[in-house]
């Protein structure tokens, strides 16, 4: 029999602080309209001072898990391209503040947007086989934040947030159809990293070659599916989001293949297929590895007509460049995961912030970035560490003390 | 494969993007954003036609680019350079 594996559960951190993208237009004297039913982006993650990618992996991962969770996990992948230590991984404090079994495989990955797609794929694989043992689960975990561009046009896509994937052989939120995947890897310097401070690169080469990489990856698809099909195989489509408007370019670039569509006919299916995807990415910015996991949460939320066994269309692009276009089936408890998941009250208790609060967390974490000696500030906000924080359990960041990452529970 | 092709391609991958431009009305000199293109039309209209002529090109060159014609012209020029490296013994 033919093993089932795919993900759990699923469990997203959408940061504390949320900017309005209407407040940033105006202090950057931007057309708001742009960036709303162009770019489709409403708001944007915001990290406070005390908040890195560990601590956003660790607070979307551990309110998830039960303690047999815990116990079964020996595989652990931490894909992030906003890693703290050039050789220390990301996994290593994810597991320790999890608390996940000693005999457990962890390692960070680093691909881009397309980091948390492969860690999946790769965790699926490892408990579709003989490897695994019959209790094995596995945890791919999604952590990222933007790095500091104030003033340029690219500041409206910028975000932060986390996603957790428990992967296992219970795929009650979505069975990877294994083997169902079309691959594109490119070698392209679109968007980089150079530097702890420094992202850089050309955005019209990056949305090129996320085109180019769609292209080819849906047709490798096909190639593997082996047989004849129309777009309407698919129940609904994701496509990575680095702002809400590229989907609706993916999609009709995706529909090329499967068929010749008027331009009204393509736009009516986007709208019908992947729009209900970007409902909560539009009030996180970019979310980098997370953002099609946050978009199906999105879907199996919004959609009611969503059932068991509906194929979804999932495509993830990472700058660098790889890309994926895979295929996965509704599981049976898909909504009850996903309201588990909680994302839409999550969202809404973020503090809304200011433009000048905005611009004081980023700053701060561009000051102590590389200092081997700081402390975060704890006081600003409006007192919101005391509201949201103090004695509510969360993983928060206490700083350096000669380049020792200190982390500690509020 | 003529200039004329390549440009009729481009026009149309255009008329596409941008909705009220009249295929038969268009002013190549002027660059795709005076013809009401945003930018995410601009890299889906070259994408499309790259596609469709099935050729790439450097982002480097498409930054010099400053209207139509040239960008009709760079592909024609890239169609030109592909297929004699495909007649090439």
């Amino acid at each position: 029999m033919k093993t089932r594996v795919g993900i759990e559960k699923a469990r997203v951190y959408p940061t504390s602080l949320a900017l309005d993208m209407n407040k940033l237009c105006a202090a950057r004297a931007h057309d708001p309209a742009d960036i709303r039913d162009v770019m489709m982006i409403d708001e944007r993650a915001v990290n406070p001072p005390w908040e890195d990618p560990v601590t956003m992996a660790v607070n979307g991962a551990n309110p998830m898990l039960s303690e047999d969770d815990r116990k079964n996990v020996d595989l652990l992948i931490v894909a992030s391209e906003s890693g703290v230590d050039q050789e220390k991984p990301l996994s290593t404090w994810v597991h320790r503040y999890l608390g996940l079994s000693p005999r457990c495989r962890n390692i960070e990955a680093k691909h881009a947007c397309y980091g948390g797609t492969c860690g999946l794929q790769l965790a699926a694989a490892y408990l579709a086989s003989p490897s695994a043992g019959p209790n094995s689960k596995a945890l791919v975990v999604t952590s990222d934040q933007s790095r500091t561009h104030f003033g340029k046009p690219w500041e409206f896509v910028m975000g932060a947030g986390s996603v957790a994937l428990l992967v296992s052989r219970e795929p009650n939120l979505l069975e990877i159809e294994l083997g169902k995947s079309g691959i594109y890897t490119n070698e392209v310097s679109d968007l980089t990293r150079p530097t702890s401070r420094v992202e850089t690169g050309n955005s019209e080469t990056s949305l090129l070659s996320y085109l180019d990489a769609l292209e080819n990856a849906v047709a490798d698809y096909l190639a593997r599916v082996g047989e004849p099909i129309t777009y309407d195989y698919f129940k609904k489509n994701i496509y990575h989001i680095p702002f809400g408007g590229m989907t609706l370019r993916a999609s009709r670039a995706a529909l090329k293949q499967f068929g010749s569509f008027t331009k009204k006919q393509s736009d009516a299916i986007w709208e019908e297929k992947t729009r209900p995807s970007l409902r909560y990415a539009r009030r996180m910015g970019g979310t980098y590895a997370a953002s099609t996991f946050v978009a199906l949460l999105s879907l199996v939320d919004h959609c009611e007509e969503l059932r068991a066994g509906d194929r979804i269309g999932m495509f993830s692009y990472g700058s660098g460049s790889c890309a994926e276009f895979w295929s996965g089936l509704l599981g049976p408890a898909a909504k009850e995961v996903a309201k588990a998941a909680g994302l839409g009250a999550l969202l809404a208790e973020r503090k809304q912030i200011s433009v000048r609060e905005y611009e004081d967390c980023e700053r701060e974490r561009v000051a102590y970035i590389d200092s081997g000696d700081y402390e975060p500030s704890t006081d600003g906000l409006g007192g919101w560490y005391d509201e949201h924080y103090r004695g509510k359990r969360k993983l928060v960041f206490r700083g350096c003390q000669e380049h020792y990452r200190q982390y500690a529970w509020s | 494969m003529t200039r004329e092709q390549v440009m009729t391609v481009v026009v149309k991958h255009l008329a596409e993007a941008v909705d009220g431009l009249d295929p038969a009305n268009i002013d190549a000199s002027r660059s795709m954003k005076d013809l009401g293109a945003n930018s995410l039309d601009i890299v889906e209209v070259v994408s499309s036609s790259m596609r469709e002529l099935k050729i790439k090109i450097p982002r480097s060159e498409l930054a010099k680019l400053t209207n139509l014609d040239g960008l009709v012209d760079l592909l024609f020029r890239t169609v030109q350079e592909s297929q004699a490296q495909a007649k090439a013994p």
